[in-house]
């Protein structure tokens, strides 16, 4: 909002504190004594268009006795907002080689990585932030705008002044391979295969603290640096034995095998403060800190051991069996917890290949049914600070959940010279008995291909239901846990849906290609079972009862505005009691769920589902003469979600910045038609979070990727000695259609509990990309 | 039969060569022990109950947002803080009862320490020590600091969980009554009174005494209006055994520096050092200081979230000294405009604000709270402040014995104890029965009088909120009339509401034992 609106609606909402409410404290302190001349658009300042470069180059070839790959690619990203930028080297060497009946190869890829990571949450700073803030003030330490008791009273992060005077750099050295050799007999039927890998990763993060304020009411910091160097190893073997093996119209394939693989990361970190600082040029390594020394360091340690054996069988390409069984110990639990067996089989029957089948235009028709059951033993949290390189799910270190530790940093001062004494206490709840969570899925389907394999169908039905579900729970503040919620076997959770996908291809005479392909699920989702035997849980907006789908948001009911004080007087309980005495026209009407004539927690109640009711996606292909277009487009529909940037930002209690007041929605001061409800400063009877005001319909459908490429005529390309030569253009997220009005409808929930709370994370970007591609 | 033979050497091969060892899963954690190894050693038992002091030093606790409830919630502050929800929780107007910085991180917090507390209870008994006392004197402390937390509890919410075993995830306590909540404080106050010692050498100074647990007792009782039995336990420090151990310092502001500490006055203080500059969290580097002087300080120095009642000036300004000026402690316990023409002659930089002269643009006439503030030694605040809380001192207990006397009908003797309060050499009042002869004998009078004699001595330190509540003033009209003349705030009070919190909502929802406060 542009700096002469938002005085006027912010002066709107002081007004009615001060001369209709009367609050002798907003009285005190007065209406904002807003500066001339400032009008600074925060979104603009924040963000930026990011360029992405990728290059690849790679070499590959072989003959009977060997085949090579070597591969370079660099990437890097400038960020779409301040203070982020990613760049990362990378090559590859694959070789396989054969004499025999030995076969042996490796794969090794080195990468490089360097990224200037994000402090802040710049999408929620500059939703705070408000206009008549400016970026840079020179009276303030570290030379930044923010804001002010008189002027600007708001405690919103500047986010530019945080990304400057606060710098995140990761620098991460990545080698992983893996080398394996495997020793056939009796011509192939049978096999031996080892094979073992090794990741190793060094990370080296810096964060460099300058002195410098970004927020009103900031206690002086002295600069500082902090480092840590770390490295993630992983080791696996794997033995295998391969049985393959035609009888007749018999196909027998069978393997069993073990594999362990052990996960380690270290890290020693050192912090110090006060850095020798020359003419505004900080002097950041660790030796030019000359205060408070501070040393840490850790260690983690997993393994992981299966024993696996598989077989198939199948009969003349009619029947099918399948049988698998894996038995998997883990270190991260206790040892009566540690193994868990995990078996699955499936069966198919191809109809179409019986003799007595005979429809002419059906050319496959198969149904099948599987039962089988996965574990799952990663207490997901990441404890490395790699997760901007790779994802973070090598850095999964939950190891000793398990277990009630002991923390030996607690300090006090005792004494008439206050020295410190050093204590040690639990400070973190554990669940001894934590367990695999195992995911249990029994589906049946067909699949069906008609008209000269034109048209392909699939259909499925699953019943999944994981149990013992692996993440933190809320407990009760009176347990006095700290240090996060404990990890627990939280819920157990049945989906049960239907799948279904359509592929319709073809090839015109005159050398159009196409095919179109559109999947449609849907998905019912019930919580069986709660951690410690709960019937229900609530988690800040939500609430999740078994019975009933995860996560349903348990808020207080608005019912429109009261529009004259007749209509306040009329909000009765079924008592005659007025519910609301103190409401004026402009302001929110809400339902009185208990009756009890008042509104408190008390009237929360479920009023909306986070699970979309349907999901939808479409692949469509096009190839015609040298050119090639390629879309994908995905929806979700049905679903609600809790805009949280909405409900941080229309919000006139408290200081924020504000959207644009679209045509007909204006403020009901403004407009009395309006559904916004009275702007009020200092009073947040129309501005609450916990109520339905902030759910929207999150239904989207999106173009996520769609790509148009042209392959040079091959005579060209030999010309200049190429084998081939490509152009594209490739474009993510480019539309979307959607009636949500937050920052991305695809987002990110917090936790399982919260699935349909938009807390405003990193959105999806839109992304466009030139490639080019040669062969030699 | 050739193949065959292979088969079988290759799964043998397998399953001996490469079958793992099961043992490859005992991984230990090699960063900390396991609550199954420790407390197993005097050292252990002695590092489990200094992990229950350290919960003095969290900003939910005595090092910033206690203040804000019992100092600023009173007629003595007030807050009118930017932060609008942390303001309202000042003023009576709860509308999200989850506040984390107003409700909820106390809840939480008091409930740590209480676990810590509970932890060497469960685990000490079983140690051990060469000596038995010193296991005593470990439970005693623990004890102590427990009732301590649970008095805090029953005087906020009043009706809420007791927690006496070390804590597990899937607890869900039973709610109790407040009732039921003082006769814990009773409990384990009268087990820990005993088996503390009268003093701690000088490397333990600062852990609690015979004395701290009597007076925290006779605080508990009096919250209950059992006086009789409060005086009892105040007769051990005012008349009995322990009188020695106490006295008044001379110069009222020497209970508020850092240059003199546990000094003779000191009941039970708060350990606060500035050698740490890190956070609250539980590491070696987290801060040990005292926060709430950034939130005080005036604007442009500290924050002036909260803020001192400008009537206390003018209370103060009532009466003069022997030698006919104000009141010494109005100069160490508000920052004030007119603070330099009403003591001309005040030692060095004690009329400025931190050095600088009253900034009349910034200030106007605001009155900023003073008292603990460091502008003694230097011209600026931060997180890390050193000079301890006094949580009581024997000017406290003085006090507390006169209203158990005058309850008892000795007020002549009442009198007494109030008299060395206003008669400390840096105070230097009249006696009060020469300046307000009007009291007499009358016992209402002169709790009226000694209501406000608490006040003008120990305003903002955290005894008003209590104070207010024993005395009935926040559960009468009457009282909440009076209030309102000194507080505007007390506008916004509802009777049979606002005399305690709701509890955290997400305690009600979670727990099902446990019922809201009616009501909220």
């Amino acid at each position: 909002m542009s700096a002469a609106d938002f005085k006027k609606y912010n002066t709107m909402a002081y007004r009615e504190a001060i001369e209709v409410e009367k609050f002798p404290w907003v009285i005190d302190q007065g209406y904002q004594k807003f500066p001339e001349g400032i009008d600074t658009d925060w979104q603009g300042e924040t963000f930026r268009t990011a360029q992405t470069h990728d290059y690849n180059l790679s070499f590959s070839g072989g003959n009977e006795f060997g085949t090579y790959l070597v591969s370079g690619n660099y990437f890097g990203n400038s960020g779409t907002s301040v203070g982020s930028s990613f760049d990362r080297y990378s090559f590859r060497v694959n070789t396989e080689g054969k004499r025999g009946i030995f076969k042996i190869g490796e794969n090794l890829s080195i990468s490089h990585g360097h990224s200037d990571d994000l402090i802040t949450n710049p999408f929620w700073d500059m939703l705070r932030m408000l206009p008549t803030i400016p970026v840079h003030d020179p009276t303030h330490p570290g030379g930044f705008g923010y804001g002010d008791e008189a002027a600007a009273r708001t405690f919103g992060v500047n986010p530019i002044a945080r990304e400057s005077l606060e710098e995140t750099t990761n620098q991460n050295l990545r080698l992983r391979g893996n080398a394996y050799a495997e020793l056939s007999f009796l011509k192939d039927v049978l096999k031996y295969r080892v094979n073992a890998g090794l990741e190793v990763s060094n990370e080296n993060y810096k964060y460099i603290r300058k002195v410098g304020n970004w927020t009103l009411n900031q206690p002086f910091d002295p600069s500082a640096v902090n480092e840590f160097r770390a490295q993630y190893a992983s080791s696996l073997i794997e033995n295998t034995i391969h049985l393959n093996k035609d009888i007749g119209k018999h196909h027998i394939d069978a393997v069993v095998g073990t594999t362990f693989q052990r996960q380690t990361y270290d890290r020693i970190s050192g912090t110090k403060r006060n850095l020798v600082e020359v003419g505004g040029k900080y002097y950041d390594v660790l030796d030019a800190g000359t205060t408070n020394p501070e040393a840490g360091g850790f260690n983690n340690e997993d393994a992981l051991i299966s024993y696996l054996g598989r077989f198939n069988y199948s009969f003349n390409e009619k029947y099918y069996l399948t049988g698998t069984i894996r038995r998997d110990g883990s270190s991260r639990f206790a040892k009566n917890n540690r193994w868990g067996n995990f078996p699955s089989v499936s069966a198919a029957w191809r109809i179409s290949g019986e003799e007595f089948f005979n429809v002419p235009f059906i050319d496959d028709l198969k149904i099948r049914a599987n039962y089988g059951e996965l574990g799952n033993s990663s207490i997901g949290r990441s404890v490395g600070y790699g997760g901007s390189f790779y994802g973070s799910s090598i850095y999964n270190v939950g190891n000793w959940d398990y277990l009630a530790l002991l923390n030996s940093s607690v300090i006090a001062t005792l004494g008439r010279d206050q020295h410190i004494v050093n204590g040690a206490t639990q400070v973190k709840l554990a669940n001894a008995d934590l367990r695999w969570e195992t995911k249990e899925v029994v589906n049946i389907g067909t699949d069906i291909a008609l008209f000269n394999n034109k048209l392909a169908f699939t259909m499925e039905y699953f019943v999944a239901t994981t149990r013992d579900v692996l993440t933190a729970m809320p407990i009760l503040l009176s347990t006095g846990n700290d240090g996060g919620d404990p990890f627990v076997n939280a819920a157990s959770i049945r989906n049960k849906g239907i799948e279904i996908s359509t592929t319709w291809k073809e090839q015109r005479a005159s050398g159009l290609r196409y095919s179109v392909t559109a999947n449609f699920s849907t998905v019912r989702n019930e919580v069986l079972e709660l951690g410690y035997g709960n019937e229900e849980i609530l988690s800040g907006i939500t609430k999740t009862e078994i019975g009933e789908p995860i996560g349903m948001f348990y808020l207080r009911k608005t019912d429109g505005l009261f529009r004259s004080e007749e209509e306040v007087l009329a909000h009765v309980n079924s008592t005659g009691k007025v519910i609301q005495p103190n409401a004026k026209p402009g302001d929110i009407r809400y339902v009185d769920f208990d009756d009890n004539g008042e509104i408190n927690d008390a009237d929360r109640q479920i009023v909306g589902n986070p699970w979309p009711k349907f999901d939808l996606g479409l692949v469509l292909n096009l190839e015609y003469k040298n050119f090639d277009l390629s879309t994908l487009w995905y929806g979700s529909f049905g679903q609600k979600v809790y805009n949280g940037s909405r409900a941080a930002v229309e919000r006139f209690d408290d200081n924020s910045n504000y959207f644009v007041f679209e045509e007909g929605s204006e403020p009901f001061q403004e407009n009395p038609n309006s559904d916004f409800p009275r702007l009020l400063y200092g009073d947040d009877r129309n501005s609450r979070g916990d109520t339905d005001r902030w759910l929207e319909n999150g239904s989207y459908f999106r173009l996520r990727n769609v790509t148009l490429g042209y392959n040079f005529p091959k005579a060209l390309a030999e010309r200049v000695k190429l084998n081939s030569a490509r152009i594209y253009v490739t474009g993510q997220n480019l539309l979307t259609f959607t009636k949500y009005t937050g920052l991305d409808p695809d987002f990110t929930a917090p936790d399982i509990w919260r699935r349909g709370h938009d807390e405003v994370r990193y959105p999806n970007a839109k992304t466009f990309l030139v490639g080019l591609q040669f062969n030699f | 039969m050739k193949s065959l033979k292979l088969y079988i050497l290759l799964i043998l091969f397998v399953s001996i060569t490469f079958s793992c060892s099961e043992d490859l899963l005992d991984i230990d954690n090699p960063n900390t022990p396991t609550v199954e190894q420790g407390w197993k050693t005097e050292k252990d038992a002695e590092m489990g109950i200094n992990a229950v002091y350290n919960m003095f030093y969290k900003p939910s606790t005595w090092t910033r947002w206690i203040y804000f409830r019992y100092d600023l919630a009173s007629d003595e502050g007030h807050s009118t803080s930017p932060w609008v929800e942390l303001a309202d929780w000042t003023r009576f107007r709860y509308n999200n009862y989850n506040f984390w910085d107003g409700n909820n991180w106390h809840w939480r917090d008091f409930y740590k320490a209480i676990f810590r507390a509970n932890q060497v209870l469960a685990y000490v008994p079983e140690i051990e020590f060469a000596n038995e006392a010193n296991k005593d004197r470990i439970l005693a402390q623990a004890r102590f600091i427990r009732a301590l937390y649970y008095y805090q509890i029953a005087l906020l919410w009043e009706n809420a969980p007791i927690v006496l075993e070390p804590s597990k995830p899937q607890d869900e306590p039973l709610q109790r009554t407040e009732a039921e909540i003082w006769a814990q404080v009773e409990e384990d106050l009268n087990w820990a009174k005993d088996k503390l010692p009268d003093q701690w050498d000088d490397a333990n100074v600062g852990r609690a005494t015979k004395g701290a647990a009597k007076a925290l007792l006779a605080r508990a009782l009096m919250q209950q209006g059992k006086l009789p039995q409060a005086k009892t336990e105040l007769d051990w420090l005012v008349v009995g055994e322990g009188k020695g151990y106490y006295g008044l310092v001379d110069n009222y502001r020497d209970n508020f520096t850092h240059t003199n500490e546990n000094n003779k006055e000191s009941v039970f203080e708060i350990q606060f050092s500035d050698v740490n500059k890190g956070g609250d969290g539980d590491d070696l580097t987290a801060s040990m200081g005292f926060q709430r002087t950034q939130f005080f300080a005036p604007g442009g120095i500290g924050w002036q979230d909260g803020k001192a009642r400008a009537w206390l000036i003018s209370e103060y300004k009532k009466e003069l000294t022997k030698d006919g000026e104000y009141d010494s402690r109005l100069l160490y316990n508000i920052f004030y405009k007119q603070a330099s023409l009403d003591f001309p002659d005040a030692p060095n930089n004690d009329t400025l604000v931190y050095n600088r002269p009253w900034n009349k643009d910034a200030w106007g006439n605001e009155t900023f709270i003073k008292k603990y503030s460091t502008y003694y030694y230097r011209d600026r605040e931060d997180y890390h402040a050193p000079n301890n809380f006094r949580f009581i001192r024997y000017a406290d207990v003085l006090l507390m014995y006169a209203e158990c006397l005058n309850a008892a009908g000795q007020t002549a003797e009442a009198y007494t104890y109030v008299n060395m309060v206003r008669e400390r050499p840096s105070t230097n009042l009249e006696k009060l029965e020469v300046a307000h002869p009007e009291i007499g004998m009358d016992q209402a009078l002169f709790l009226k009088r000694l209501q406000m004699e608490r006040s003008l001595e120990l305003c903002f330190e955290a005894v008003r909120w209590g104070d207010l509540k024993r005395w009935g003033l926040l559960t009468s009209q009457a009282g909440i009339d009076e209030l309102k003349t000194r507080d505007i705030d007390f506008n916004n009070f509802v009777l049979q509401r606002n005399h305690r919190l709701p509890l955290p909502q997400i305690e009600v929802d979670n727990n099902t034992n446990l019922i809201q406060n009616t009501p909220y």
